[in-house]
């Protein structure tokens, strides 16, 4: 049990405790096992739990999706095939052209997983989206990363991506001193770093907003006036907040995917 | 059939912009770290650190603010060339 719930539990508006905010504890989640593998210790907690959940519904669906091939779709092979369509259309084909259509599986298995990882933050009882764990975002970063240097070695010529990146076009030869740290900064370093951060971040904090009026609500709840009217706009701010989060969650979902196919994008063609 | 425009709306023109606007934030973080971090490390070899720091910073600004703007005008200059091949393209 966190600290927060510990002090939230006997503490209201006239007891004389203050506020217990919560902090970036609510993210340190206890373990529930610790199992050592090859002398490493794998530390079992409700992210990891959550994350094998996540991996059984998304794979589970598309293979029920997938599973029965009829002419006639059913409800869920429709469903299933409206979801890979959007990826395909509003991702692949839109951004990396005619050559999208062979990340379309990646990117949709990107984009899903990410979704609903994010959407465990306000399922009742998960009520924690994996994504706001740095670990996770940057295990996905990291892929991702792999993925497109691999890709522009791969179609650019191993020296000839690094340099087509280093070396920007329109730009005059005497400013490359000053410019190409930048690029190569860019490629190597920030690019992931932002990737990861930006969905790290999001979930994060719109987490910790939510925690921030749910724990709001209960404190204020007290037989005064104030108590009453403070108690209710909490709630009331927390339910608008949490349909706000739903929305930032598919979103933030939908950037790291696109983010992923303009990287991709950018390794498979060569800047003009 | 790949080369149907309905089908793939944009193409090169949409990738290329969605590049730019994401690589913008890229050049500000790289800016900023690299020439901000090249002046601290000035400062702490000849003193002046703040004074070195700060033009490190605006150094790394401007020229990521510079690069963006150069990849912006290039990008033009590609879709005005462009143009005409994607008209011929379209009109067949």
């Amino acid at each position: 049990m966190s600290a927060v719930v510990v002090a939230t539990e006997s503490c209201h508006l006239n007891s004389g405790c203050g506020f217990p905010a919560p902090s970036a504890d609510i993210f340190f989640l206890q373990p529930y096992a610790t199992i050592n593998f090859f002398g490493m210790d794998f530390t079992i907690s409700k992210a990891v739990i959550l994350v094998l959940a996540v991996v059984i519904i998304v794979v589970g669906f598309f293979l029920a999706a997938a599973r029965p091939q009829k002419m006639v779709p059913g409800k869920l092979q429709s469903l299933g095939e409206q979801s890979f369509l959007f990826v395909r259309d509003q991702i692949a084909r839109e951004v990396i052209g005619k050559d999208g259509d062979r990340f379309v599986p990646f990117l949709a298995s990107l984009f899903f997983f990410v979704w609903i990882s994010n959407l465990m933050g306000v399922i009742p009882g998960a009520q924690f989206p994996i994504m706001s764990s740095l670990a996770f975002p940057v295990s996905l970063t990291l892929m991702v990363y792999v993925t497109y240097i691999f890709l522009g070695m791969k179609h650019q010529g191993p020296l000839k991506f690094f340099t087509n990146a280093a070396f920007p076009p329109g730009v005059p030869k005497v400013m490359y001193v000053l410019l190409t740290p930048l690029e190569l900064l860019g490629l190597l370093v920030t690019r992931p770093v932002t990737q990861a951060i930006r969905l790290f971040a999001n979930m994060f904090a719109g987490h910790l907003l939510i925690t921030t009026f749910t724990v709001g609500a209960y404190y204020l709840l007290s037989p005064s006036l104030i108590g009453a009217l403070g108690s209710a706009t909490s709630f009331t701010v927390t339910v608008v907040l949490t349909g706000f989060e739903m929305f930032i969650q598919g979103l933030q979902a939908f950037i790291f995917t696109l983010l992923t196919a303009v990287y991709i994008g950018g390794s498979l063609h060569a800047e003009h | 059939m790949n080369d149907d425009p309905t089908k793939f709306p944009n193409r090169d023109d949409g990738r290329e912009t969605a590049d730019i606007a994401w690589r913008s934030v890229s050049y500000l973080t790289a800016g900023l770290l690299f020439y901000g971090g090249l002046g601290w490390l000035i400062g702490r070899k000849f003193g002046h650190q703040q004074i070195f720091m700060a033009i490190g910073l605006i150094l790394g600004i401007s020229l990521a603010l510079y690069l963006t703007y150069a990849r912006v005008s290039a990008m033009d200059t590609t879709m005005e060339r462009d143009t005409t091949t994607n008209d011929r393209r379209t009109t067949q």
